[in-house]
């Protein structure tokens, strides 16, 4: 479980940080309140559910790894062979989790304007 | 104990999706830190002493390498927020931006998880029973300080 908490942390205060916030509800609400051209606005909402999609999906994957390292590293003798293979799965989750993020991240931003986008990204601090 | 990690697991990682660190850390000033505790409990339940002070040793360790942990996050912020911001960023920065990150993540990722391993290695089947409980309050506090929720509650 450390080794997943560590990572789960670092994937939800880093880089993705953005993303967990990116994609919750009250993005897509903002998007449509900047938005005014319907169609776009529709394909900028379907870019923000795609990704948050995605993000429940990775959080379930890195669920999962939690759960086999906190079963592994509950006996003594699991030492740092056995408890290595955890991390690189979480790791490697992690950058894929981080890459779909920023695809949706750089499909939102050619959707929207720049004034849109400047906007949006202003929410998330 | 498992199951109340993966629920603050679950919170934390729900709390960071849904509301963006609105909630504020306030850790509680009348509990020990759980560092700390983990120290008392190694010097409590290891009677061996040079067996102990390794294991303080690795506690040392994995500390200093979160305080760092959180020094790159903090700074991957910043630098992920200015090229995200500016409109005309290429993919290409971004992505280079973050590997380096990812690099430097990693590598203190293995140095906390190779001290864990090191403290685990020098306690007994007992004795680990007892301190892996400690250790975990430690990191899941440390996780949860980290992206700015309060894991209250879960000090005990």
């Amino acid at each position: 479980m450390l080794a997943a908490l560590l990572t789960a942390y670092l994937i939800f205060s880093g880089g993705n940080g953005f993303a967990a916030k990116m994609f919750g509800k009250d993005t897509q609400t903002l998007v449509r309140q900047v938005v005014s051209e319907q169609a776009r606005a529709d394909a900028a909402v379907r870019t923000l559910k795609q990704g948050q999609k995605d993000f429940e999906a990775g959080a379930k994957q890195f669920e999962e790894i939690a759960k086999a390292f906190s079963r592994a590293d509950e006996a003594q003798a699991a030492g740092l062979d056995a408890l290595t293979p955890f991390m690189q799965r979480a790791t490697e989750q992690r950058r894929i989790l981080q890459q779909k993020s920023l695809d949706r991240m750089f499909e939102l931003r050619r959707t929207l304007t720049q004034e849109e986008w400047r906007k949006v990204f202003e929410s998330l601090k | 104990m498992k199951a109340g990690l993966l629920r603050l697991l679950a919170v934390v990682v729900w709390a960071a999706l849904l509301l963006g660190g609105a909630l504020s850390y306030a850790g509680s000033k009348e509990r020990p830190d759980p560092t700390d505790r983990l120290r008392a409990g190694i010097r409590e339940d290891v009677a061996d002493q040079a067996r102990a002070s390794k294991m303080l040793a690795s506690v040392d360790e994995i500390e200093a390498a979160i305080g760092e942990l959180n020094s790159l996050i903090a700074q991957e912020r910043a630098s992920l927020a200015a090229l995200l911001r500016d409109p005309g960023s290429s993919r290409a920065a971004v992505d280079a931006s973050l590997a380096e990150f990812n690099t430097a993540r990693e590598s203190l990722a293995r140095r906390v998880l190779a001290s864990h391993a090191a403290l685990k290695a020098e306690t007994t089947a007992a004795e680990w029973k007892k301190l892996r409980k400690l250790e975990m309050e430690m990191i899941t506090f440390a996780a949860a300080k980290s992206i700015g929720q309060a894991p209250a509650g879960k000090e005990n």
